[in-house]
């Protein structure tokens, strides 16, 4: 057999074993294990595994842990609260409002909170209530909160965009700057479909109470605290003035602060966000590990090598490539967690990406195909039969059957889609502002 | 007998995160407070960057065992949910075997590398710490996984062969 017919088998096996419930990284391991211990015998196998832990844990990753604590202490800071009634106090009063209020809710949140499924759950937990309380229904409400959370990955701080920055040896920062203007055009495509949604049928979109102006700004500045927190976090990202590690420290210890302020940790909270953030970290690790000895595995299978010429001699138009890529990453999107998907594939598809000519440089294809990835993928979580927002949506909303809750979703999955598909004609929705920014 | 080895990893495991969540919290003040603002004020640390490395390791590798304990790490559930209970309980035992024997072949390869960094005695850069410290608790914390995951394999494997009942609401 040859190594990449050895590959091919092992890779089937990989699919297999997650199929079958084996933790992702775990399955990773055992099919990297077993294909390198195929091809090049024990000796190699076990050096290449002994090299993981120490070199899958450098110092570049140790955003990750601060980004993710960040989420943490956000979520339970109440400032939910407030970016919710600052987006209504402005939407609140027209048909559907209260909905565009949640989604525009769950963008401002995304600005302190790297991760979908907090962004929705946090979201949720402060939305759904005031949504059924006006009469909205709730598959709308629903639909408007799962969908929401999605924008969470995009706009920075992002946990899926450090890690595939770091996968990919691509600045933090650039990334970071690409997925702001998509995250806004995500943030108004949801807006709109929600507009149509509530003039389609408007007795299930309600509208609430019209606040005076007075009011309205008094409600926007409950949100300056957050405002702050943007402007040092990612503002120094993108100045360069802190490394993406310092911005995340900054980041987990402000929201620290506004939390401890307004008096929302108690010894028992501050624990659980440690304690929780420590559980999320050691999980991405331990995929970052499945991932790490996957590559190895990969290009000792001459996988990636025979992708690249396979495609070259297909005679197929680049972006006809990118397109299957993306379907690829949908169809995975269905079944599991993103950030497996983003561990999993960024190493076979990113070497791939890079020998084809979209007519633009090598980091701006990086950064560009990094957008559309983590987009994508994101869009899994709402996506049947798995869909992890829709799962959260539920556990925040009992009552809400699951049925209904991707029925409201649908509508949202066609404007994420006609994100997608503007971000693949008009790259420079994603490119433009790293490229001002240098 | 079961049960009592449960509650001992219970307590263990989260025992374990929690040194690593302290370990977070040192990371978040190390990061802000000794690199940023220090170095604005010109008076850097040297070292900083090796102690942020040596926290993360402390915090993955001690938390690693509490994730696989509670259940956090990431696997499809679809298409074995609908499966019969014990039936699952086997497929859910045999990936357990499975982890298990991944995780003791990572501290066992790991091992080799951080003995010969232990023979040749080599330290770090900028604070001559010696090598092993980092380590020590990336074998410590993957070590453990291997009793922590074996157990959930024995009361999967149980459920699996009808001698426990299925308990709802943990899963691998």
């Amino acid at each position: 057999m040859t190594p990449l017919v050895i590959g091919i088998l092992f890779t089937i096996l990989l699919f297999v074993l997650i199929g079958f419930r084996v933790p992702v990284a775990v399955s990773m391991l055992v099919a990297a294990i077993g294909g390198i211990l195929v091809i090049q015998g024990w000796r190699a196998a076990a050096f290449q595994l002994g090299a993981v832990p120490f070199a899958s844990t450098a110092y570049a990753l140790s955003v990750v842990p601060l980004f993710v604590l960040m989420g943490a202490f956000a979520a339970r800071t109440g400032l939910a609260r407030e970016l919710y009634d600052a987006a209504n106090a402005m939407t609140g009063h027209r048909r559907g409002g209260l909905a565009m209020g949640t989604v525009a809710g769950c963008a401002g949140f995304s600005t302190i909170c790297g991760s979908s499924l907090a962004t929705a759950a946090t979201m949720g937990g402060v939305s759904l209530k005031e949504m059924t309380r006006y009469g909205y229904d709730n598959r709308l409400s629903s639909g408007a909160v799962a969908a929401g959370g999605t924008i969470g990955i995009l706009i920075p701080p992002s946990v899926s965009l450090v890690i595939y920055a770091i996968l990919t040896e691509q600045s933090v920062g650039a990334l970071f700057a690409a997925g702001l203007l998509p995250g806004i055009l995500l943030t108004a495509l949801f807006m709109v479909t929600i507009w149509v949604w509530a003039r389609l049928r408007p007795s299930t979109a309600p509208r609430s109470d019209r606040l005076p102006w007075r009011q309205r700004l008094q409600a926007l500045a409950g949100i300056w605290a957050v405002l702050l927190l943007v402007l040092l976090v990612i503002g120094g990202i993108y100045t360069g003035f802190f490394t993406p590690t310092e911005s995340a420290g900054i980041g987990a210890f402000g929201t620290f602060l506004i939390g401890l302020a307004r008096r929302r940790f108690t010894a028992k909270i501050l624990i659980e966000c440690l304690l929780e953030a420590s559980v999320t970290t050691a999980m991405i690790f331990l995929i970052i590990f499945g991932s790490s000895l996957f590559s190895t595995f990969l290009t000792v299978t001459g996988i990636t090598q025979a992708l690249s010429a396979l495609t070259s001699q297909s005679g197929l138009a680049p972006i006809t490539i990118l397109l299957l890529m993306l379907l690829v990453l949908m169809v995975l999107g269905c079944f599991m967690d993103s950030l497996g998907i983003v561990l999993l594939t960024v190493p076979v598809f990113f070497p791939v990406l890079m020998t084809l000519d979209f007519g633009m440089g090598a980091v701006e294809t990086g950064i560009w195909f990094g957008i559309l990835l983590v987009m994508t993928v994101e869009m899994g979580l709402i996506t049947p039969p798995v869909g992890m927002n829709v799962f959260i949506v539920r556990g925040v909303a009992p009552d809400i059957p699951i049925g209904r809750i991707y029925a409201g979703v649908l509508p949202f999955l066609i404007a994420f889609l006609a994100a997608i598909a503007l971000i693949l004609l008009l790259p420079e929705i994603a490119l433009w502002l790293p490229g001002r920014l240098g | 007998m079961l049960a009592a080895a449960e509650r001992a990893t219970a307590w263990t495991t989260r025992a374990m995160a929690l040194v690593g969540a302290v370990a977070l919290a040192l990371l978040m003040v190390l990061v802000t407070v000794i690199d940023v603002v220090l170095r604005q004020a010109g008076l850097a640390i040297p070292g900083a960057f090796e102690l942020v490395t040596l926290g993360m390791r402390v915090l993955v590798a001690l938390a690693m065992p509490y994730a696989f304990w509670t259940g956090g790490h990431v696997a499809v559930e679809l298409f074995t949910d609908r499966l019969p209970d014990r039936l699952r309980a086997a497929i859910i035992a045999l990936g357990l075997v499975l982890a298990g024997l991944v995780m003791a072949l990572l501290v066992w390869a790991s091992w080799g590398r951080a003995a010969n960094a232990l023979r040749r005695g080599d330290i770090t850069v900028d604070l001559g710490m010696p090598e092993i410290v980092f380590w020590i608790p990336l074998l410590a914390g993957a070590a453990l996984c291997v009793p922590v995951v074996a157990l959930m394999a024995v009361r999967q494997g149980g459920i699996a062969l009808g001698m426990l009942a299925p308990k709802p609401g943990r899963t691998a």
